[in-house]
Formats: structure tokens, sequence, C-alpha cells
């Protein structure tokens, strides 16, 4: 990685420049130390004093006398929306002072010691929200009188409840955390704790919602002044203001217009702001961003491109049912241009057999195979290569086109069944949506043969469980859904994109069982993804082995695992448990696979291989070579060393 | 779906105990007397004395509140401090002004507020997405009293579609019913349907991210059933949630709003409370705006029940 090019960023920094992109809340900022300048100093430079009465100009438009108008008095609208700023943004002040000062303590108290002084709090305090918040405030008005300082109280009360629930919430975090419990069993004072690792933890949301309580005051302010609760009269106010210009809202609208237009600034700026800081606090939480190298990578892949054309593998198998060659995946980078997450990819998939892609999480499989589906994340695109499924080229194909492809000839089946099923919808409505879309049964047949369906899974009771919810099922069933809805259409090809990973080590065998007795009944050939080998040596004919973005070795599925062409897939096999010699270590494949942005330029595993000399960290791009034992590897010593005995 | 309705009603009693009992506690706490009000400064002490017996204020604080409870339970809010009006019956003619603006600026907020944000949500990083996102921000910082003075001057001033001011009751004439709270609807709307707008996008730009809406994608369904369908269903969850945190946002913008439009409803009648230190009767006002945002939100709750499965069947 190259870092030289500039020193890394300290959170502050990071913070400040991630906050000052964002025009609109630096804006925001801005208009606000404008108005504190205005209402710290802006009385100075009035001509007319905010309460100067001149009956003679009452109800002026603006002139340039009166910039921005006279009120039902002759008073300067411009001096008494000057005098106003000010009122409002020490009222303001003063309720979020109290909200904060009321909230957060007793929040933070709450949450760090909880036990029945949290319990009794928490039921005042959804007490307080379930209160209607302005009433309140006005029955506060009510016992302490009406004036700008009560209501502000009020309101400060009303809002305090967030401020609480937000310390709370960190302190209760922060408690359940090792390191405090480090901290208290060293002996450091709760108040230690808390300066030095709960407020630090919350400054962020706190700054946040500071900003959004500051625009509920004004909010509130306003309208408490406006129906005469909060500033007297004579005194200005944005409110009050507006409550005279009621009456005269026929006569001379004009009036209601700055004061409106100053409120709803306000408040708009505040959270503008408030936007602002919690996106750049976002940025900031969010690590790891391509380096110099990267980008000048980024660069290059064009070129990588048009040599892997040239040294395209030569396998094209025209009896395969899908055919992959030189597939290559793109997706925006963190910072502009775009990045191969994929390149070179070629494999294909017989009819009635199973073909295994193997691999490290971020190595590419599950990327490959949403491609095949035309599936990818948003912001992906197949940049090169072909996808040729059943005589059709599928790369190119419009939605419509491959949507009737998806779910129809190509079927889906996914890790995790529980988020993947719908749990809005019963699963009877969600097997049938198939049927009803690809071969137009009603929704009577559909729901039969959904039924049909879960019990060829092997759902017992199918007829009493099909109008159940997803979160009704085990793990292990809800897989069996999804496989009864991947298979609902007879598809041709069942992509099964680690279906066993999420399941418990018991139920896995059952539904790799499953899966291959339905593939005898159906027919059908499998594309699975794995990164278990043991399910590879289980299920499959075939295996592809892929590393960073690459297939680094390809071939019958005896040939890869019995003498394995490159020293990663040496590697995988060497880190299943039941082949390790009994040392009593585990072995394991030292580091990880890296970021997209940060693979090598030519052997992508060379970081990480045991077998690594300088003919590996060369410039070139590697192609695949067939071996003498069958299949095909992307390392430069498969010939040289002994790849098997590397671990 | 019944069970859940029970249990939320069964969760109400104790809420409505603390916030009578809070409020109560609170009133009772004020500096001075209302019989200074009422009997001005010149009373003898017997007087004095006979209207404290009269309104029960020689008892203690949480005898006063269990008669005073007592009563509630039975329909009887208490009697004004002032004449012999019944706090019941003014805060029934009152309710429904209230109720009429508080679900009016609901439905205004949820009819504009939810499909702005499902568009925006849908076609995320457009023009029209960071147009809406900007709109629902100044949306958010309108003063709804502000808006309502804006629009009632075209609208019930210069082109008098609707009236101006005055109420008029449902059961008189649903059509003047609508006309008359109209603009304060959409005045109290505008503001909630911004932040409406904004949860719903949120709401869409996370549900689509999830993994079912991949799997509705993999079955060859068009965009438009794994929008409707399966995406709609999902992401109106968290925006049923927030409507009913708007509905005491809504409530407290209808207590300003109706002074505009010279209706009479629980913002005028705690204003005179106000005014006239008429303790019992803010009591009375607070307790039927607490029940009333409660039972908007048991409204909430069912509509919930609709679209979560999970809460049905728990």
């Amino acid at each position: 990685m190259n870092t030289a090019t500039h020193a890394p960023l300290t959170g502050t920094q990071r913070f400040l420049r991630a906050f000052l992109r964002n025009r609109l809340a630096v804006i925001a900022a801005s208009y606000l130390v404008f108005v504190v300048l205005v209402a710290l100093f802006g009385q100075y430079t009035l001509v007319h004093s905010p309460n100067e009465v001149n009956l003679s100009r009452a109800l002026e438009g603006p002139s340039a006398e009166y910039w921005l108008g006279t009120d039902h008095l002759g008073r300067s609208t411009l001096s008494r929306v000057v005098a106003a700023s000010r009122v409002a943004l020490e009222a303001a002040s003063l309720g979020v002072g109290i909200a904060i000062l009321l909230g957060a303590p007793l929040g933070l108290v709450s949450g760090y010691f909880g036990g029945w002084w949290d319990r009794i709090s928490m039921r005042i305090v959804e007490a307080i929200i379930a209160l209607p918040a302005l009433l309140v405030a006005i029955a506060i008005i009510a016992i302490l009188g009406p004036n700008l300082t009560n209501a502000m109280i009020a309101l400060g009360i009303a809002n305090s409840t967030a401020f609480f629930r937000l310390m709370r919430g960190a302190a209760l975090e922060v408690r359940e955390e090792l390191y405090v419990d480090a901290a208290r069993v060293s002996g450091a004072a709760p108040t230690r704790v808390v300066f030095g690792h709960v407020l630090p933890n919350v400054t962020g949301p706190l700054t946040v919602q500071t900003t959004l309580a500051f625009s509920f005051v004004l909010l509130a302010e306003a309208g408490l002044s406006f129906i005469g609760l909060g500033v007297q009269p004579p005194n200005a106010s944005w409110g009050a203001m507006l409550s005279v210009a009621q009456g005269f809202v026929y006569q001379h609208p004009f009036l209601a217009v700055p004061p409106g237009l100053m409120i709803m600034f306000s408040v708009l700026a505040f959270n503008l702001l408030g936007d602002g800081l919690r996106d750049a606090w976002a940025r900031v939480d969010h690590q790891g961003e391509p380096t110099g190298a990267a980008k000048r990578r980024m660069g290059s892949a064009q070129q990588q491109d048009t040599e892997s054309r040239a040294q395209s593998r030569d396998a094209a198998d025209n009896a395969a049912l899908l055919q992959v060659q030189n597939l290559e995946v793109r997706f925006p980078a963190p910072r502009g241009g775009e990045l191969a997450v994929v390149s070179e990819v070629g494999f294909s998939v017989p009819a009635g057999k199973t073909v295994g892609l193997v691999g490290e999480s971020g190595c590419g499989k599950s990327v490959t195979s949403m491609a095949v589906m035309g599936l990818l994340a948003e912001g992906g695109r197949i940049a090169a290569g072909s996808i040729r499924f059943d005589g059709e080229e599928l790369v190119g194909l419009n939605e419509t086109q491959l949507n009737k492809i998806r779910g129809a000839k190509i079927g889906m089946i996914f890790q995790e069944p529980s988020s993947s099923l719908n749990p809005a919808f019963t699963v009877q409505n969600q097997l049938g949506e198939a049927l009803r879309v690809h071969e137009g049964l009603t929704n009577r047949q559909a729901d039969a043969r959904a039924i049909e369906l879960m019990d060829q899974v092997g759902i017992p009771g199918a007829s009493q469980r099909a109008s159940d919810y997803p979160h009704q099922f085990s793990g292990g069933m809800a897989q069996r859904v999804m496989i009864a809805m991947a298979l609902a259409c007879r598809p041709k090809l069942l992509i099964a994109d680690e279906p066993t990973t999420a399941l418990d080590v018991t139920i896995q065998g059952q539904v790799l069982d499953l899966l291959s007795a339905l593939q005898e009944a159906y027919d059908m050939s499998i594309l699975l993804i794995t990164h278990d080998l043991g399910v590879v040596a289980d299920m499959c004919d075939e295996a592809v082995v892929m590393y960073a973005g690459q297939v680094i070795e390809s071939g019958d599925v005896d040939a890869v695992l019995r003498s394995p062409g490159h020293p990663y897939t040496a590697g995988l096999i060497a880190s299943i448990p039941q082949n390790q010699k009994r040392t009593g270590k585990l072995q394991q494949i030292p580091g990880r696979v890296p970021p997209a942005w940060d693979w090598p330029r030519g052997c992508r595993f060379f970081p990480r291989c045991p077998a690594a000399s300088a003919a590996c960290n060369q410039p070139e791009h590697i192609a695949l070579t067939r071996l003498a034992s069958g299949q095909d590897s992307r390392c430069v010593r498969a010939t040289d060393i002994d790849v098997k005995t590397l671990w | 779906m019944i069970q859940l309705l029970v249990s939320r009603i069964i969760g109400l009693v104790p809420l409505l105990l603390i916030v009578s009992f809070l409020t109560f506690g609170m009133l009772h706490m004020v500096p001075g007397d209302v019989r200074d009000r009422i009997l001005g400064t010149d009373a003898t002490a017997e007087q004095y004395e006979a209207l404290g017996e009269k309104l029960g204020l020689n008892d203690p604080i949480v005898v006063q509140y269990a008669r005073w409870l007592f009563n509630a339970v039975q329909g009887d809010l208490g009697t004004s401090a002032y004449n012999s009006q019944k706090v019941t019956d003014a805060v029934l003619d009152t309710l429904p002004v209230t109720l009429s603006l508080t679900l009016g600026g609901m439905f205004v907020a949820i009819l504009i507020g939810v499909p702005a944000g499902v568009y925006a949500g849908l076609h995320r990083g457009s023009y029209i997405d960071r147009a809406a996102v900007l709109i629902a921000t100044i949306g958010q910082s309108l003063p709804n009293f502000w808006v309502a003075m804006l629009l009632v001057i075209p609208l019930g001033l210069i082109w008098q579609v609707v009236p101006a001011t005055g109420f008029v009751s449902p059961s008189d004439s649903i059509t003047e019913w609508i006309k008359s709270i109209t603009v304060a609807s959409i005045a109290l709307g505008t503001s909630a349907s911004a932040a409406l707008a904004r949860q719903t996008r949120g709401a869409i730009i996370d549900v689509l991210r999830q993994d079912y809406i991949r799997t509705a994608r993999s079955k060859g369904l068009s965009r438009e059933v794994v929008t409707f369908k399966h995406a709609l269903k999902n992401a109106s969850v968290p925006v049923i949630t927030t409507i009913g945190f708007q509905v005491n946002g809504l409530l407290g913008g209808a207590l300003i709003v109706e002074q505009i439009f010279g209706l009479h409803g629980f913002g005028s009648l705690a204003i005179d409370a106000v005014r006239t230190q008429n303790m019992p009767m803010m009591q009375g006002v607070v307790i039927m705006g607490t029940l009333v945002i409660v039972l908007v939100n048991i409204g909430v709750d069912i509509a919930y029940g609709f679209v979560n499965p999970k809460v049905r069947s728990s």
C-alpha cells in the first residue's frame, strides 16, 4: 500500500473534511453564525429602536427608511426582527440547555447503574413521551405564568426525554463493553469511566440531537408566542410578530413575511447542520479507502481486459448448459472510478452435473453467480465477457428478457433462508409467485402446487404449514421452502449460494442429500457456491477455485482435490479439519483475501503463498495453463514445485 | 389481533394513572389560590373556608386526587373553577375540532409524504430524489401556523373556496366539515408530510437492500411486483411507526393552528384555562389530549399488525 503520499488523517481531520465537503451544511453553519452575530450586535446598527412607536407610519411596506416596512404601530419590522432573533436564540438556548442538563445526566446515571432506578425512570420517560408535549407546556405555563422563561422550562422538560434516552443507550452500551469492565476492575472512579469512555462515544449523536432540539424548540417557542403564551408584548419575538401579522393578514400580508422567513431559515439551518454533522460522523466511522496505488491499477484494468481476451481459455464446450467466458464485473470504487472485482472468470456447467465454485469470502464467487442471474448489486456491471446459458447469450439482455429466464430456467437459493424469505407474506404465496408469472397458473392452481412442492422437499404437514409465515419456520425448514421455491418451475440450472452455511451441522447433510435427490428427479445442473471443500468432494463433479476475483484452478473434482495444481487450493484442502495431521494445531492459510483495490499485479496470491518467488511478483498478468493432471492452474510455479506438500 | 388490541387497551390504564397523577400534582403546586381570584381580595375568612370546603381544597392532595379519579372513571372530570360548567362537557364540545384537525393533518401528511418518499426511495440519487429530500428538509422547517396564514390569504380570503374561519360538525354536513378543516389540515400536514417522506424514503432504501428482494428478483418477478408487493408492505412497517410518533406533534400543531381559523378546540380551552388559572379545566384538557394521542396510537398499532405478521401472531 502506498501511504507515503499523505499522512493518515486523524479522526477530527477526517470529520472536518467530510463536513466541509457538504456545501449545504457549511452554508447552514455560516448562516447560524451570522444570526448569532446579528443577535449579539445587530441592535447597535439599528436606526429605529424595536419598540419605537410611530402611528403616522403604521403598516408601511419596505422603504429606504424602513427596509422591511412597519407594523400596525409604525414600529420598524427590521428592528423587531433583529431584536427577536436575540430573543429566539436566548430562548432556544435556554430550552435546549434545560433539556440537556436535565436529560443527559439522568440518562447517564440510569444507563450506567441500571436496576430499579433505571426501571422507574424509564416508566416516567415513557409517560412523558405519551403526553401531548405542547399541552403539557401550556399546563406548566398555567402553573408558572405566561412568560418566555417558563415556556422554555416547559419545552426543556418535554425535550429532555430525547437526551435521556440517548445518554442512557450510550451508557448501557459502554457498560456492556469489556474495556469499561477492565477500567472498573482497575479501580477507576465512575466519573472517569463516564468522561473517558461514555462521553467520547456519544459526542456525535449528542451534537446531532442538540441541533434537532434547537429546531424543535425554536418552532415551539414561535408557536407559544404566537398564541400569546410565550414572549409578552411589547417585546418582539418572531412568533408574536406573526400573531400581530395575523390580525392584518388581509390588509397588509407582507407583515407576515419577514418573521416567518426568519423562523423558517433558522430552523432549516439547524436541520441542515444536523444532517451534515450526522453524515460527517458516519463518514468518519467508515474506514478504508483505496490508496493512490490502487487508483492507478483501476486505470490499468482496461489494459488487462484486452490482454486476457487474447489469452482466452480455449475450453469452449458447446455441450455445456452454462458457459461463462472471460467475465469481468466492475463496481464503483469508494472514491470514484471503477474496480474490477471479478476478472477473466471462465467455467462451464455441463447438463446434469454439479460444479462447485470454491474460495474464501471476498473471492468473487457470489458476484460471479449474481452476474449469471443478472442481479448484480446496485452500481455493478458486467464490463466484459460472455455468459451463455442453454444456447442463449445472457450478457446484454434487458430486464424483461432476463425475467423470462430467472425463476423459470435458472433457480437460485441463498445462504440465509430466514432473511431470504419475505417476512410479510405466507410461504404459499411466495412459493406460487414464480408459477403464476412463468406458467400462468391461477391462484388456486399455484396454491395446490405450492403444497405439492413443500411436500416434495420434505416439509411435514405441508398443507397445514402452507399458510404460515416465514418466521414460523426453523432454519432448515425455511431452506427447504427456499429450495421448493427455486425449483417451482423445474429450472435446468440451480444456483446454490452457500446453501448450508447458515444451518446446523446436522441439518446441513439433510439439505445436501435433498439437493442431490432433487437433482436426479429434476435432471438439472447445479452451480454450488461454497467455501467448504468437504461439500465439494461430496456433491460436485467439477471444481472451480476462485481467489481475489480470478479463477486460479479448475478441473475435475478428483484431480483438483487429489493433486491440487495451485498452492491456494492446496492450502484450502489442508485447512479441512479431517485432513489435518494430528499436530494439535489447526492449519490455516495465513492472512486474508485483500480488498479489490489492493490486489497484487502478478500472482494475486503470492503475498500469502509459502512458495512465492521473484517470478510470482511480476507485473505481467498470469494466464491459466493446463497441467498434466488435467486441470488448469494460474500458478507460474505449478510445474517446478510439489504443490501438494506445501502446507 | 383482538388479543393485541385488548392488551394495548389494558396497558393504557397505568399510563393514564401516571399521567393524571403527574398533572394533578403539578397543577396543585400553583402558587396562589384560585379562591383569591374567585372571591377577590376582600373576602372574609369564613367565605374562604366555605369555598375551600366546597371545592375540596382542604383535604390532603392524595384524597383530592382519589376523589377526582373516582369521578373521572365515571366520566366526570370535575367542574370549572369559575362557573358551573362541567369539564367533561367543555372537553367533549371541543374534542371534534381537535380530533378533526389532528386526523386531517395526519391524512394530508400520509397523502403527500408516503408517495413522495416511495418515489424518492425508488429513484435514489436521481435529481428528483435530491430535490425531494431538499424540499422535505425545508418543509420540516416551516412553522405550521405560518403556512396556515399564507394559505388562508388566497384560499379563504381572496378566492374564498373554503371558509376562512369557523368549524362545521361532520354530523351537520360532511362536505362543509371537510371544507372547514381543509386549509388547517394542509398546514398541519405539510411539515408532518416532510418528515414522513424522509422516513419513507429511508425505509424503502433499506428494504430494497434486503435479501428477500434479491430472492423475489431471482424468481423473475417484474420490477413492479418486486417494488409494489415485496418492498412496499415491508417498508410500511417503519413508516407506520413514524406516523404513530407524529400524532403528538400534530395534536400540538392543531392547538396553535385552530387559533388562525377561529376554531374552538383544545387550544382555545387550554389558553383560556391558563389565563384564568382554571386548573380543573387544564387537567381535563391534558387528560383528554393524552387519551387522544394514545387512542390514535392504538389505531396505528392495529394497522401495524396488518402489515407485520410477527406482531399479529405473537
